[in-house]
């Protein structure tokens, strides 16, 4: 009754090829900014503003997936929510398709809509706990509607098992399931409408990691059977680099480096990426310190309302230097497929620079 | 089993909970040692036990839940029969306890000050001024940058990681024998989660403190641990040294978690899930609690419940292919 456990290689994949894809964007993020006003007092005088989303730009192609990480609150479900249509950015475009989605009228959004959809971290709160999974999943048919009657029943009792769960599980309620299977009615529902692009954030962050496994193998498959295009927004770096072809870092609002997968993970040019790539506990107890890169930064996200000048990151930077109080960096290309936005990017892979640790020790 | 360097011993431990739907069997016969100074984890994924078993030897389980069996010895004498009173005194001198989410432990209407000095107070019979330095040691010595705005500070202006600093304040303050740091960095942001573990170590070695550490995060598990226990379903199913558990996993579960956990210094490794959901103690399968899962599952393994059954390199695991 259960999804067998599948397994793939990376090596496969045939998808996500940049250089074949290239030339076929699906989604621009072009120079997206997203200002809260959090002004206090009741006259507001004085204007404060949250850059939650501050000139990002990003291009997706189609079949890959582009992973973003970065901390809490530095702005990924804001433009998760941007891309979905949901809430206008105060500058900017989000082309999908070759369609600008926020000169559309509602009308239009919405059948724009069918092809892109969203996978939320939390299946329970986008789960109606009183309908069943066949209503849950029959919904978005019904609402455009593609099929009726005896055909969407099939449809259903299909995309059921496109998702791995038993298509008896149809008349039941979602509190009647765990996490994982919670997650894969929400994907099912998400696939009814047979989109291009799925924008997942945080879809395994709350489930147990013998599960997590299964949701990422299971969007990997559907990638690789339906041609989709995926921005995943991630919290444990580990999954991201699983799933992803290329990631962009995100802190405070921007994007710090971008790239290719492979390269981000191997040669992190920007200091807050290669933080973060030391920080995370790896499961190998023979991959500890000594041969580790162990760059700490000290320190908390700063307030984002009164962020640093210049770099934001140089209040926890360990190479700042005075020019990143003053010149806020602008992402530029290190090398080919990477983009870092720093004065002074290390261009050292964290291969060579464990060597280095070694040969000072 | 117990020697002069046991600082706590649990065996056959059993706590259910006897709720208005029925008994809930949360652990059933749990049992490991905990030496001084020793740092050891407790994996598993939710729902397994992990916190039902510290709250246990906190002495914390509430009603309708129970402790139907087993004892808790810490410094040769059995906690399960203490009185409030001198279970109390336990928590405030020798064993205590971090959570994940700092802000249910700390009282929202008082500052951080306060309750630091409240705590010293009772924990150290110190008056207020004494109270209020060791408090500032503290801030200092789990390094918060400034210490006095943190001490006039309330819980909710903190950031999580701030919180979680004076958490280890409070619970370290009294010099305890026993930390119990129940995912004491799931909630936090990967930066601030290694200064936190990095702070918890060198602190705890510091005071010769032991800490049973719960985590999910096998990564944690072999950057902090000395040794690990892993539970499934309301069982402990491997104990192992930490290489040797990473290098060579006896039982399928513990294989499982490890294959099918993401690693950033593998590349093009496959992942391999477990098949199946995560049990809960109210449905849990005869037999060997894993065999729906198990990829390695046989006949016996739906029937049979396995003992912990030694191996010769030292490690202990719940399964029937290790039956001599
Ligand atoms: N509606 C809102 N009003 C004001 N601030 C907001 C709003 N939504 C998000 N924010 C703030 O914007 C920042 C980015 O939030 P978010 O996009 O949720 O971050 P992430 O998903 O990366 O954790 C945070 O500082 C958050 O507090
Ligand atoms: N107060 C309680 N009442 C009823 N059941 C409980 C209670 N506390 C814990 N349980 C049950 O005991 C099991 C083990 O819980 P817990 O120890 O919290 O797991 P975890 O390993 O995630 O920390 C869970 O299935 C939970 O439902
Ligand atoms: S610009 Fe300066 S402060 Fe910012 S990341 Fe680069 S070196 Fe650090
Ligand atoms: S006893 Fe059987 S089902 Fe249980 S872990 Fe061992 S082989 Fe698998
Ligand atoms: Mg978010
Ligand atoms: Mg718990």
């Amino acid at each position: 009754m259960e999804a067998k456990s599948v397994v793939y290689y990376m090596k496969d994949r045939k998808v996500g090829d940049p250089m074949a894809a290239e030339h076929s964007p699906l989604l621009e993020i072009s120079g997206i900014k997203k200002y809260f006003d959090v002004s206090k007092g009741i006259f507001k005088k004085k204007k404060q503003y949250l850059k939650a989303v501050d000139r990002v730009n990003l291009t997706l192609n189609k079949g890959e997936t582009v992973g973003i990480v970065g901390e809490s609150g530095c702005g990924k479900s804001t433009l998760a929510n941007i891309v979905m249509g949901a809430l206008p950015p105060d500058e900017g475009n989000i082309i999908f398709d070759n369609t600008d989605i926020y000169s559309l009228s509602k009308k239009e959004l919405k059948e724009k809509r069918r092809g892109f959809q969203m996978v939320f971290q939390d299946p329970s709160s986008s789960l109606n706990p009183r309908m069943t999974v066949f209503d849950i999943i029959a919904e978005p048919l019904k609402s455009f509607n593609i099929v009726k009657g005896k055909q969407l029943i099939e449809e259903v009792e299909k995309l059921l098992s496109i998702v791995g769960l038993d298509i008896s599980y149809k008349k039941r309620y979602p509190h009647e399931f765990s996490g994982g299977q919670r997650q894969r009615i929400v994907i099912a529902r998400a696939l009814a409408l047979k989109p291009k692009l799925i924008v997942c954030d945080e879809p395994v962050s709350a489930l147990d990691v013998s599960i997590q496994a299964q949701i990422l193998n299971l969007l990997r498959e559907l990638q690789d059977k339906y041609h989709l295009t995926y921005l995943f927004i991630g919290h444990g770096l580990p999954s991201v680099h699983y799933i992803s072809d290329r990631i962009a870092v995100m802190y405070l609002g921007e994007i710090v480096e971008t790239g290719k997968k492979d390269i981000i993970f191997q040669k992190p040019a920007h200091p807050y990426t290669r933080a973060l790539l030391s920080s995370v506990p790896v499961p190998d107890p023979d991959y500890q310190t000594e041969k580790r890169e162990n760059t700490e930064i000290l320190g908390d996200l700063p307030n984002p309302i009164d962020p640093p000048s210049g770099c934001k990151f140089h209040t926890r930077c360990p190479i700042a230097q005075d020019i990143c109080k003053q010149k806020p960096p602008v992402l530029s290309s290190i090398r080919d497929n990477q983009q870092t936005a720093c004065h002074f990017p290390i261009t050292e892979s964290l291969e060579e620079a464990k060597e280095y640790k070694a040969f000072i020790n | 089993m117990a020697n002069d360097q046991t600082l706590l011993e649990v065996e056959h431990l059993k706590t259910h909970f006897f709720t208005e739907k029925g008994v809930i069997p949360s652990i059933n016969d749990v049992s490991f040692s905990i030496n001084k100074g020793e740092i050891v984890a407790l994996v598993g994924e939710s729902g397994s036990g992990k916190s039902v078993t510290s709250m246990s030897i906190m002495g914390l389980i509430e009603s309708p839940g129970k402790i139907v069996n087993g004892s808790i010895i810490f410094d040769n004498q059995d906690l399960t029969s203490l009185t409030h009173k001198k279970y109390q005194k336990i928590r405030r001198n020798d064993m205590s306890m971090v959570f994940q989410e700092p802000l249910t432990a700390l009282n929202p209407v008082f500052s951080i000050g306060f309750q630091l000095i409240e705590t010293i107070k009772v924990q150290q019979k110190t008056n207020k001024k004494k109270a209020k330095e060791i408090a500032f040691e503290w801030l200092e010595k789990v390094r918060i940058p400034n210490p006095d705005k943190v001490f006039a500070s309330y819980p909710h202006e903190l950031s999580g990681g701030m919180r979680q600093r004076v958490m280890i304040a409070m619970a370290l303050s009294s010099r305890p024998r026993l930390l119990i740091a129940d995912e004491p960095t799931t909630a936090l942001d990967v930066t601030i989660q290694k200064q936190i573990l990095r702070l918890m170590k060198d602190l705890t070695k510091e005071l010769d403190t032991a800490i049973l550490f719960i985590t999910h995060d096998l990564g944690i598990v072999a950057e902090m641990v000395d040794r690990v226990m892993v539970m499934y379903g309301g069982e402990i199913v491997e104990k192992s040294e930490v290489k040797q558990l990473f290098h060579a996993p006896k039982h399928p579960y513990t294989e499982g978690l490890l294959k099918s956990t993401p690693k950033i210094n593998q590349w093009g490794e496959k992942l391999h899930a477990i098949s199946g959901t995560v049990p809960t103690p109210s449905n849990l399968p005869k037999g060997c609690k894993f065999h729906p899962r198990c990829p390695k599952a046989f006949d016996r393994c739906e029937s049979e419940h396995p003992p912990l059954i030694g191996h010769k390199d030292g490690s202990q695991v719940r399964c029937l292919l290790y039956e001599r």
